[in-house]
């Protein structure tokens, strides 16, 4: 039964593949959903990912860049420079806005760095400087190329036209793609007076940043600190729950969508081979037989469709960013295991459920007309 | 032919049921996708129409609302009221902020109001009427399980909930709704006070024109009375936001759309393959009695026009009933599928996603043999 279960699922190899194909269309569609979803997720972090800072000190209750908002007074940047461990520390002010350029309008954080500081630049650079002056800024080498711009060119940040020095790498995403402008001009911008956002501080070897973080919040008042890691995983986790919702949505809506197309394919398939499965059943096949026959094609078409899928995955997802470079991707293996795995199982079992009619095949069938 | 065709799928009404369904549920999909992106440039615009103002100020560049940090001068009310044609000017803060409960964190952001502006459809509760009182979206009451009377701790300093609004979202963040008083004790009394002159007091105005007065002559004038302001009509912000919205999910959006597409397209084929393979032997029977292979593929084209037309009525309901649910149950979404651009939209797309599905099977038409119709 197993053998005939294959042998007539690809002796109608347009069927199969049509068959496939569907049920690869709507696991892609959730892969996409889930690589612009963990993409996005990975790139709102990148800017505190790729800073040389092993605690970020903010204001007290914020523990949180992504939508968040701090306000400290700078005087707090040279009093946690002395706290012993301390080895260096920079300060930098950060907003969200809508910046013109190009004629374009993008949503951006922008950061307000000071030339000389040890970190909180951009980290890598397509083309031109790295550290902004007044009345210059550094802009997603994305956002040059969407809007047409590149160095020389102006953009405006509020009511501030600003000189394009550098285009930076890495630094793009939908939710907050990061700018880079001088910190007195930001300051003007936010009318911040003496306050700064955050302060990043880099410890001496042997202090871990867990004691360097609790000695700052100690050593300095109505301040929260963060190390790194920490500060990483909480963004992140923000980021995560914000969007967790649609994403199992889309996976309940994608996989109904595989099991339609699956239970449709092997559908049709057991009718087309009604006689056949008669003669099966004249020939004294059990009821058990028949399923694990249609269990097998249901199983052979959602991992075919599932394959299909995650080639599909990989070869489509690095053309995409080429036509639109504002969308983050990254496909994580273990989500792709994950859906494939549910995707599969869930599939296989309703249309292991969908054929039962199956057994229900009359073996007189195969003597009329 | 197209009366046979009509003939054939009432004498096999569940086959012809359970194909239309099939297709409407792939077509259901494109709905969907097209409602939620439609839904996610409403509720920006949304967010802007519903303060009510006849203008709106904002700091100097600042051209949006929700994604736009603006602050303005404290004594910008003073002058923008000073202008001829001004009745009133009312204050709105926006204040984002990271809301945690059970080591659940949400942003939402703070709408800070004075008399106008305040919270539009309250789906429970009333407005604000006391202190230490908010008035939160539906969404965050129930992901956080928040129901009038409900207590919440914003950097800690205590509110009690007093309302829940309908669709008081944008971007996929709540807002919540407070007044002037309470943000500044919220400014005293939690643990920002250290650094309170430097967080933001006033975001933007809401003008209230007087009888008689133009909208667009009155805010060139505010314009050029107040030089750090920027003067808005709310449907221009409103088209800000909006633009904004398409740059930030446009592509995304685009991306998953297409793949819908393309799985409708796989669906069809797959139905049209089916139906026309269980239907070879009558084919053989048709080109036997003289029908041309060319009608016969005319046939299968009118046949998976005629499934697709009767599938998008099924799909249309059935998207709006998974809107309808998954409103229900994220009330932060809003999934404006009966958009008549939508529908069209994906009508005419539809049409040709059947048409090009219906060639699949066009080779298994042109091969079928009229000898079939002897044998076995």
């Amino acid at each position: 039964m197993w053998y005939w279960s294959l042998k007539s699922l690809f002796a109608e190899p347009l069927r199969l593949i049509s068959g496939s194909l569907g049920v690869a269309c709507a696991f892609l569609l959730v892969m996409v959903f889930q690589a612009v979803f963990e993409g996005e997720s990975r790139q709102i972090v990148a800017y505190i990912q790729n800073t040389d800072a092993d605690v970020w000190v903010m204001q007290d209750g914020v523990e949180n860049m992504h939508m968040a908002s701090s306000l400290l007074w700078n005087w707090k940047a040279p009093r946690i420079a002395r706290i012993a461990g301390v080895t260096e520390v920079a300060s930098i002010l950060y907003m969200n806005t809508v910046m013109s350029a190009g004629g374009k309008r993008w949503f951006s954080y922008i950061v307000g760095v000071d030339e000389n500081a040890f970190t909180g630049g951009a980290w890598e650079m397509t083309a031109g400087e790295a550290w902004p002056q007044q009345g210059e800024a550094i802009v997603p080498d994305v956002v040059a190329i969407l809007s047409g711009l590149s160095i020389g060119d102006t953009v405006q940040v509020l009511d501030a036209e600003l000189r394009i020095v550098g285009l930076s790498r890495g630094t793009f995403s939908m939710a907050n793609s990061v700018t880079f402008i001088n910190k007195k001009d930001l300051s003007r911008l936010m009318d911040a007076g003496e306050a700064v956002s955050y302060i990043l501080v880099k410890g001496s070897d042997g202090i871990s940043a867990q004691d360097l973080a609790a000695r700052i919040k100690t050593g300095v008042d109505k301040v929260s600190a963060l190390p790194k890691q920490q500060f990483i995983h909480r963004d992140r986790e923000m980021a995560l729950q914000m969007g967790s919702e649609i994403i199992r949505i889309m996976i309940t809506i994608g996989t109904l969508l595989a099991v339609l197309i699956a239970g449709f394919t092997v559908y049709y398939q057991v009718i087309h081979k009604q006689r056949e499965l008669a003669l099966a059943k004249a020939l004294g096949f059990r009821h058990r037989h028949i399923y694990a026959g249609v269990f097998l094609q249901a199983a052979a078409i959602n991992a075919l469709g599932y394959g299909l899928a995650v080639a599909g995955a990989y070869t489509l997802m690095p053309m995409i960013p080429l036509v639109a470079p504002q969308i983050s991707l990254y496909v994580s293996v273990e989500s792709l295991v994950r859906l494939g795995v549910i995707g599969i199982l869930v599939t296989t079992l309703v249309v292991f459920v969908l054929a039962r009619n199956v057994t229900r095949v009359d073996p007189v069938t195969v003597f009329q007309r | 032919m197209g009366k046979l065709i009509l003939l054939q799928m009432l004498r096999e009404p569940g086959k012809t049921t359970g194909l239309c369904v099939s297709i409407a549920c792939a077509l259901a999909v494109v709905l969907l996708l097209e409602g939620f992106q439609e839904g996610l440039l409403q509720q920006l615009r949304q967010v802007v129409l519903e303060r009510g103002a006849d203008l709106i100020v904002t700091q100097a560049g600042v051209t949006n609302f929700l994604a736009s940090r603006s602050k303005l001068r404290q004594l910008s009310r003073r002058d923008v009221e000073a202008v001829a044609g001004v009745g009133e000017a009312y204050p709105l803060t926006l204040l984002p902020v990271v809301y945690e409960k059970r080591s659940r964190k949400t942003p939402l952001i703070l709408v800070v109001y004075d008399s106008a502006g305040g919270p539009g459809d309250l789906t429970m509760g009333a407005g604000i009427t006391g202190p230490k009182q908010i008035v939160i979206d539906a969404s965050l009451a129930a992901l956080h399980r928040l129901s009038v009377g409900s207590e919440m701790s914003i950097s800690g300093y205590r509110f009690t909930v007093s309302g829940i609004a309908r669709h008081a979202a944008a971007m996929f963040t709540p807002l919540a709704f407070i007044t002037y008083d309470d943000l500044i004790d919220l400014y005293f009394e939690s643990d920002l006070v250290g650094d309170i002159s430097t967080l933001p007091l006033l975001s933007f105005l809401l003008v209230a024109i007087e009888n008689g007065r133009d909208a667009n002559v009155l805010a060139a004038e505010i314009s050029a009375a107040v030089p750090d302001v920027d003067v808005f009509l709310p449907t221009e912000l409103a088209q800000n936001e909006v633009a904004l919205g398409k740059t930030l999910f446009g592509p995304v959006m685009d991306v998953l759309i297409g793949i819908s597409y393309g799985l409708c397209l796989m669906v069809v084929s797959i139905i049209m393959l089916a139906v026309v393979s269980s239907r070879l032997r009558s084919f053989g029977v048709m080109k036997a009695m003289g029908f041309s292979t060319k009608s016969l593929m005319c046939w299968s084209l009118l046949e998976a026009g005629i499934l697709t037309g009767l599938a998008l009525p099924l799909a249309l309901v059935g998207a709006l009933l998974a809107g309808w649910v998954i409103e229900i149950d994220q009330p932060l979404y809003l999934v404006s599928v009966a958009k008549p651009e939508i529908v069209l939209r994906t009508l005419l797309a539809a049409v040709v996603v059947s048409m090009v599905a219906a060639t699949l099977p066009l080779s298994l038409i042109a091969r079928a043999d009229p000898a079939t119709v002897f044998r076995d």
